[in-house]
């Protein structure tokens, strides 16, 4: 009879007890207090990452929104207002700056919005202001104007410039000096942002007119024409018909005598 | 404490329970680590891998069965993936007629159990394996196949290879099983 090893072996082992290192249990223990410990860090790891990930999400997609934004305003006002009023480079770049700024503060751009509201308001008031002060100044050009035409024939160059300045320094009075007033507060430095923000809140507001009248930057558009005509235009035509005695008075010594002579002038006038 | 109070117990992570759990079980299981695991050290870490795994899912146990038929599955799983990430377990393929005369029990002289299981540690980690899941432990051909991802044929021939290699430690049980071995591959 022919038998194999197995029933020994399995007869002997089968039941066979044999106590394990004390170390096992140690070991098992620890191993358990780490799942335990593991488990709800695990949960809170994964509940912020959870957050912080939902939170990069609504933070780009309020950046996009806000930068969307700024692209669309700029894009309009580029093509309805070509010649915008602020033609001065470094003043585009400071908005384009504050622009992107703006852009990158995602969290203030709701803030930023209530106060292009406001500033559309404003600017609504200001464009109606400076309608008026348009008109008042194209009516103090004309008049100007023919001021020049009836004074410019019977003036020398010397009385010409004391009128000039007579007719220009009393800027109070009119509404270009007013204009002229409120364009040197836009460059002054200390008011710069404000008033840039401003005039880009205007120009918004121009291009969406429905009627295509762009007043907002009337006053520098004026104000450099105004500037032009009173230093070049009409000089030059009383120069050549200057009269022998102006050429005297120019090549005279000083001041007091050019004043004598065009008091004699004035009389002679008269 | 019953079989059912004890799971329960150790369903709430109740700590005392798992150490009575583990008190109750660990000293049927290091044995049969120390089977199919030879190093005592590499047992213990069998043993430790597989009750922190009983214990952290032991709501796995439908009531199928005996408590302790399962754990012992859950050991013998653990100590086959100790063998295959050691990759020590060595198979053959071919089936050879092992021309060794089988040794009848009624020759020896009753062995202790340290002895018998000094004698499958000699035996190679593949020829164990198998002698263990089929002889010891109760598993088919079939069964031994699936864990060990092996051929049916390849499980025979394991097996007999290891009956061979035990009879001839058996028949010398009385020179150490090291010079046994040598005798064996000479």
């Amino acid at each position: 009879m022919t038998s194999y090893p197995d029933p020994l072996f399995r007869e002997g082992l089968e039941h066979y007890r044999k106590p394990a290192p004390a170390s096992a249990w140690e070991r098992i223990e620890s191993g358990l207090d780490k799942k335990k410990h593991k488990s709800p860090w695990l949960k809170i790891a994964a509940c912020l990452t959870l957050l912080i990930a939902t939170m990069f999400m609504l933070f780009q997609h309020n950046q996009t929104d806000s930068t969307l934004a700024t692209t669309t305003k700029k894009s309009t006002t580029v093509t309805l207002n070509p010649d915008a009023a602020i033609t001065d480079a470094t003043g585009r770049q400071e908005i384009g700056d504050r622009k992107q700024e703006a852009g990158n503060r995602g969290q203030e751009s709701g803030d930023r919005r209530r106060e292009i509201v406001n500033r559309k308001q404003e600017a609504g008031d200001r464009k109606q202001e400076i309608g008026d002060r348009k008109q008042g100044e194209d009516f103090a050009q004309q008049t100007l104007n023919k001021k020049r035409i009836t004074n410019s024939y019977q003036l020398t160059n010397v009385q010409k410039s004391e009128r000039m300045e007579e007719s220009v320094s009393p800027k109070v009075e009119t509404p270009i000096a007013s204009l002229n007033e409120t364009n040197e507060k836009t460059t002054s430095p200390a008011q710069l942002t404000t008033v840039e923000e401003r005039t880009d809140v205007v120009r918004v507001d121009a291009s969406t007119d429905t009627r295509g009248t762009s007043i907002s930057y009337s006053a520098d558009m004026v104000n450099e024409r105004f500037t032009k005509k009173e230093c070049v235009a009409e000089a030059t035509p009383e120069k050549k018909n200057a009269s022998g005695l102006q050429k005297v008075i120019e090549k005279g010594p000083g001041p007091e005598k050019r004043r004598i002579a065009s008091r004699g002038s004035q009389g002679k006038e008269k | 404490m019953n079989e059912e109070q004890l799971i329960k117990g150790c369903l709430r992570r109740d700590r005392i329970a798992q150490k009575y759990f583990y008190d109750t079980f660990s000293p049927r299981m290091y044995p049969l680590c120390c089977r199919y695991v030879k190093d005592p050290d590499d047992a213990e870490d069998v043993l430790v891998t597989a009750f922190t795994h009983i214990l952290d899912r032991i709501g796995q146990y439908r009531g199928e069965g005996s408590l302790e038929g399962w754990i012992k599955r859950v050991v013998i799983n653990e100590a086959l993936s100790f063998l295959r990430k050691k990759k020590n377990m060595y198979m053959t393929t071919a089936i050879e007629d092992v021309g060794v005369e089988p040794v009848s029990p009624h020759s020896h002289d009753p062995l202790a159990e340290e002895d018998l299981l000094r004698m499958i540690g000699e035996l190679p980690a593949g020829y164990r394996a198998v002698f263990n899941m089929y002889a010891i432990d109760g598993y088919s051909h079939k069964e031994i196949a699936t864990q060990l991802n092996i051929s049916e044929n390849t499980s025979k021939s394991q097996l007999s290879r290891a009956r061979v290699y035990l009879q001839k430690l058996l028949a010398a049980h009385e020179p150490s099983p090291k010079q046994l071995r040598h005798d064996i591959i000479s």
